[in-house]
């Protein structure tokens, strides 16, 4: 009864990308994860981690080398030359300043969130200030020689220091003069020290981390040197303190990951040394972050590790895209594989039935690629750069393809044939309407698209025609307030529901071609991660960050009786798991089946056998 | 196993023929040496320090030696007294002696008991001689100065006798003390041409009984039965000097030989070395009849005199008085298999020797025929076979004699039945078949019927030589010693012949060797081409013949062929073992596409 033919696909390998900053957000909780790619990752960190919300890459933003929150918006610069501001609703750019100074490197954020400090490569310093919409250029500090490859703003946000080559400066914001200039020596005469990182503790003592792999405490208020550790074989690309400024963490090329204290000394002296080390990556670790007592790292390997002590745990969250990645269409027997700047369709494989459950069962026909579908643009060189794509789907029966980049729409019909070639034809004269969107789902008869777009509604299109023609816009502003990052219809389309970070769910029904509100699901403190209509479409499950599972039954507009009782009689070892749950699915031959997974496991809940 | 132990000086000796002689002391670890005729030393083994003397104006005229009946010293003074003493004095002379009448020979000990041999044979114990001294009498033979006096002793019976030469012949009077009795034979000990060099008096066998072994300048050692305590045994009259008993050979039999027993079973002899170089000691089994240990002296006297005491052997060497010590085990009879070797020189042609056995079998009835290990030879090489493994021969020996002369004779039908007949051939004799069978006039073989077979070389018919050839493969050999005989007596030209012969059998057209199946045949047959490979090596490597590259590409396509069979019979093996094992076959095993599977499974 239980037997299930398991089609292991290993044909879907997205490029890991590195991660290059990251940011923390400690009132929001989230984490900023900039990638290689340019893709923002926030990281919601909440009860467990997962990605609650991506900005795609965007083709003339081609590169992030700093990103920082204030408040709750982020903020990014790169070799481009531009301080850019993000909306996070719509997952684009809201603000773009240009900075003076050609490429930026770093930037910081002062206590108050007034004012944003850009370093760049020319050696100037720019303040600008935050508004309520917009960022203003403030004024820029005297320049220096040489580039500025980090900088902090003190605790007191009077001063700013900057870390560059061979030396480290002590500048006032108000006057723009550079208070104090610190060399940091070099290791060998003809080899420069870049200082790569930098801190400020409240007494205004530096702590930088340089090329040589040394780190080094300076006196803020007197220009001089402290101490220095040769903690690093290798350049130290990265540090972070903790909140009482008693303990820091340095890591860089060489990935181990030192953690310094200060402990007292005789007399009331104080003194930092060395404590114990932690080995999480293989690569150069390029960002820290402290969180709590956890310690969120992330490099070269695209892995963004979070490690903790005690109890001494390490746990590893792979560079995989946010949900969904994989659309399956049962009808074609299609798959549409999304990766960060394009998607493939493959048709999957056939088997003969066999009766028992032997194993690997013999194939009939093979997987085919049928599709790689990219949208490029023209960027500022010249050259065909990919775009990023926001989200995508494809219809049951295959015949349609829609996805999102963060420029354009686009919609695609998709003929295929067995022993023909694939046929792409694009659906031109879309209606106005259809524009970028977040989310997009195909109903069962693929009859109707339903798209989220990036301005909020959720429209519904028809595509009997052939062309999608809107059909009905819902509103959302009322009951989803934030991006929607969850759209789901159920199977026999009578069901939409869509839900967002902050974990509004809302249901909405049709009836005779209109849809109405059926219910909104109560609030709960913990952003979902997975949920998943029900083969009858009678209820919603839903799994929640800290692995609540609720059944909601739509016709009732309640928790249905074994979701009370699940929460009350889940295994211990239920809400401690590492990894939140991706996906939930339904068995169709069985209502009381739910199976859903995480990335380690999947789980099935029989509900006629749970007590 | 018997082994001589390093030896070690005890005394220096002032002149050998002095030394009366050498005693065992009342404490273990001791001996009492009666050197030159006014002192007598007692020494302690273990460190060879003197412990005591005895000095005397008077001359000693035998050993000093420890009575146990009486737990004193005695010895024979200007040999007509007597002296007893407790062993504390130093100058013995103002002791009390005892005057006999007759003259005393010497003081002799056996088994704890000692006893006085008068000049004229008589034999008496110590006791009762010294008690009834005025009254002895009994004349046997009169003396002189060379008698040499030998004991033995089995259980509680004890056999002393003398041994008196003379030039013409020789007598052996022993006197046998049993419980109350006392026998006295004598015989005369003689034979033609031979001189007797050594003697012994030694317990037989079954130790119940004590016989002397007279060992004769030709190497022969013969045993007379002296004494038996077993009544059943019915006495066989037997002529001296008795039966052949064994042969000596480790030592050059025609100078005097000195014997002593050391148990029933070990006989040490001191005699000269055969290559006439130096003296030699032995240690000579009388069970299994072979001399096991030796010590080679550097300077052979002749006629030195040996004492056992203990676990050692007491020797005069040189200037010294030697102390070997030796230790005897059980011998084991697989140790000694094929170290038996008869004397071939010196044999008299005329002489025959007759030896009587008597076989018995132990597991049958008693009325059962023992089988004659001797019938089984064929009957053509019967004659010559018998002659060697009579005397005790290996098999392999008997080939080395035997296949040589059928080889020079060229007989055909004897080498081949000696094929048939022996398993342990020695690879010499492999070799030296081989080639002689290759290289074999065809007129030699009278089986002159030629193989149909176009690939047989024709250097190789007719069929008889290939059925010689068969038998001759088919005989087990070492590989490593066969090698160098097959590079030495093989050329090129045999072996390419060989190895094409080879080649044959392996085809379709060749048989398999005889009484082997097909794989036995060709596991035999990939041995020797190995063996013929390696041995030619070099010369293949260097050779452009074209015989040679044929030959070799053969192989080669063999070797390949055997490799992909193997290849196939791995795919199958699991299989196999598999079914062994009972399991169900899966019909259908598709190995997983590492891009894509299907699986069908349970999931809940």
């Amino acid at each position: 009864m239980s037997n299930c033919k398991i089609h292991n696909v290993r044909f879907y390998k997205p490029k890991p990308e590195a991660i290059y900053c990251m940011a923390l957000n400690k009132s929001s909780k989230k984490l900023a994860v900039s990638r290689a790619d340019t893709s923002i990752e926030i990281w919601n960190l909440m009860h467990t981690p997962f990605i609650e919300r991506t900005i795609p890459s965007m083709h003339d933003n081609y590169s992030i080398e700093d990103i920082v929150w204030s408040k709750d918006k982020l903020f990014s610069v790169g070799l481009q030359g531009f301080l850019i501001e993000y909306d996070l609703y719509s997952l684009t750019r809201k603000n773009m300043m240009a900075v003076t100074g050609e490429a930026a490197f770093c930037l910081d954020v002062n206590k108050d969130n007034t004012s944003v400090a850009v370093g760049t490569e020319q050696g100037y310093l720019n303040i600008f200030s935050i508004q309520d919409d917009e960022i203003l250029f403030s004024k820029f500090l005297d320049k220096q020689e040489g580039r500025i490859l980090c900088l902090k703003y003190d605790p007191s946000s009077k001063y700013i220091v900057s870390g560059s080559v061979d030396a480290i400066r002590v500048w006032d914001v108000n006057s723009g003069h550079a208070l104090h200039k610190m060399t940091t020596g070099r290791s060998e005469a003809n080899k420069v020290t870049v200082v790569w990182c930098l801190h400020v503790l409240q007494d205004l003592t530096i702590i930088s981390g340089d090329s040589r792999g040394k780190l080094t405490f300076w006196d803020g208020k007197i220009g001089s040197q402290i101490e220095s550790y040769q903690s690093h074989k290798a350049d130290i690309l990265a540090l972070c303190v903790s909140e009482d400024e008693k303990s820091l963490y340095c890591a860089g090329t060489d990935p181990n990951i030192v953690n310094y204290v200060e402990v007292n000394v005789k007399e009331g002296n104080q003194k930092w040394v060395k404590n114990i080390q932690r080995k999480v990556h293989d690569h150069d670790v390029r960002s820290l972050v402290l969180y709590d007592n956890k310690l969120y790292s992330g490099g070269i390997d695209g892995y963004l590790a979070c490690s903790y002590y005690p109890p001494k745990t390490l746990i590893k969250y792979p560079p995989i895209l946010q949900n969904p990645c994989v659309t399956v269409c049962s009808k074609s027997r299609f798959i549409l594989l999304r990766y960060a700047k394009h998607l493939e369709v493959w048709s999957l494989g056939k088997s003969a039935d066999v009766e028992n459950n032997s194993g690997l069962l013999p194939l009939a026909t093979e997987p085919k690629h049928l599709l790689t579908l990219n949208r490029t643009v023209k960027s500022d060189d010249g050259r065909d750069v990919a775009e990023g794509i926001i989200c995508c789907s494809l219809s049951s029966n295959g015949k349609w393809i829609v996805f999102s980049t963060d420029t354009v729409l686009r919609l695609f019909h998709f003929n295929y044939n067995e022993g023909e070639t694939p046929e792409l034809v694009p659906v031109d004269n879309l209606p106005d309407e259809c524009s970028v969107s977040v989310q997009a789902v195909f109903t069962e008869n693929s009859s109707q698209m339903i798209l989220a777009p990036r301005g909020g509604n959720i429209q519904v299109y028809d595509l009997r025609e052939g062309t999608p023609i809107l059909a009905f816009t819902i509103p959302t502003q009322q009951s989803i307030k934030d991006t929607i990052t969850f759209l789901t219809v159920s199977s026999c389309g009578q069901f939409l529901v869509a839900a967002d970070p902050q974990s509004r769910i809302v249901v909405w029904y049709i009836k005779q071609g209109k849809w109405n509100l059926q219910c909104q699901l109560p609030v709960y403190n913990s952003p979902p991660t997975a949920m998943g209509i029900e083969a009858n479409s009678r209820g919603l499950v839903v799994v929640y960050a800290d692995h609540k599972i609720i059944e909601y039954d739509f016709a009732s507009k309640a928790y249905t009786k074994f979701s009370k009782s699940l929460s009350q009689n889940h295994p211990k070892s239920w809400p401690n798991r590492l990894f939140a749950v991706r996906n939930i699915t339904f068995d169709p031959r069985s209502k009381n089946v739910t199976i859903l997974h995480d990335d380690s496991n999947i789980v099935v809940i029989d509900q006629t056998k749970v007590g | 196993m018997a082994k001589l132990g390093a030896y070690y000086g005890l005394c220096p000796l002032i002149d050998q023929r002095n030394l009366l002689g050498v005693t065992d002391d009342s404490e273990i670890g001791h001996v009492i040496v009666t050197l030159g005729k006014n002192i007598a030393i007692k020494y302690r083994l273990s460190d060879q320090k003197q412990i005591h003397s005895w000095r005397t104006k008077d001359k000693f005229s035998s050993p000093v030696i420890y009575d146990y009946e009486t737990n004193q010293y005695v010895a024979v003074f200007n040999q007509v007294y007597i002296r007893v003493w407790k062993g504390d004095e130093e100058y013995v002379d103002k002791l009390k002696k005892y005057k006999f009448n007759k003259p005393i020979h010497t003081l002799t000990k056996c088994n704890n008991k000692a006893f006085v041999v008068f000049k004229n044979g008589d034999v008496t114990p110590l006791s009762f001689a010294i008690e009834n001294r005025k009254d002895l009498g009994t004349e046997i033979a009169h003396t002189e100065n060379d008698a040499d006096v030998l004991s033995a002793s089995l259980k509680n019976d004890i056999v002393t006798g003398v041994l008196l030469r003379s030039n013409e012949t020789n007598y052996f009077i022993w006197t046998v003390f049993s419980e109350e009795n006392k026998e006295t034979h004598k015989i005369e000990l003689t034979r033609e041409n031979v001189e007797l060099v050594g003697q012994v008096l030694n317990q037989t066998e079954d130790q119940h009984g004590v016989h002397l072994l007279s060992l004769w300048s030709d190497g022969k050692l013969y045993s007379y039965p002296i004494y038996t305590q077993n009544e059943r045994d019915i006495p066989i009259q037997v002529e001296s000097p008795g039966n052949l008993f064994g042969l000596i050979e480790s030592l050059s039999c025609k100078s005097p030989i000195t014997m002593a027993g050391l148990n029933h079973h070990y006989i040490a002899m001191y005699g000269a070395d055969p290559n006439q170089e130096g003296a030699a000691l032995i240690l000579y089994n009388s069970q299994f009849k072979v001399s096991q240990s030796k010590q080679p002296l550097k300077l052979f006297t002749s006629g030195a005199k040996l004492w056992h005491i203990e676990d050692n052997i007491l020797l005069c060497v040189g200037q010294n008085l030697a102390v070997i010590p030796f230790y005897l085990d059980t011998e084991q009879l697989a140790a000694l298999v094929g170290s038996h070797r008869a004397a071939l020189n010196d044999l008299d042609p005329d002489i025959t020797i007759v030896e009587e056995m008597e076989v018995t079998n132990w597991n049958l009835g008693p009325t059962a025929e023992a089988p004659d290990p001797h019938k089984s030879i064929p009957i053509r090489i019967k004659t010559k076979i018998l002659e060697y493994s009579k005397q005790g021969l290996s098999e392999a020996t008997i080939c080395q004699e035997v296949l040589p002369e059928f080889i020079e004779k060229e007989d055909i039908d004897s080498i081949s039945t000696c094929l048939e007949y022996f398993c342990d051939i020695p690879e010499l004799c492999l070799a030296k078949l081989l080639k002689f069978c290759l290289i074999a006039n065809d007129k030699l073989f009278k089986n002159t019927q030629p193989i149909n077979s176009s690939s047989l070389p024709t250097n190789l018919q007719p069929l008889e030589r290939c059925m010689l050839l068969d038998k001759i493969l088919m005989c087990s050999f070492s590989d490593i010693i066969l090698l160098p005989h097959i590079q030495t007596h093989l050329d090129l030209t045999s072996t390419l012949l060989l190895l094409q012969y080879i080649c044959y059998l392996m085809t379709e057209d060749g048989h398999s060797l005889p009484l082997l199946n097909i794989t036995e045949s060709e596991n035999k047959l990939i041995e020797w081409g190995c063996l013929l490979l390696d041995a030619n090596y070099q010369k293949f490597l260097l050779s452009r013949d074209a015989k040679i590259l044929e030959v070799l590409t053969f192989y080669s396509k063999l070797v390949g062929e055997y490799l992909n069979s193997l290849e196939s019979m791995r795919q199958v093996a699991p299989l196999l073992t598999e079914i062994k094992k009972g399991k169900e076959l899966i019909k259908y095993k598709q190995m997983a596409d590492c891009r894509y599977s299907i699986e069908q499974l349970s999931l809940y």
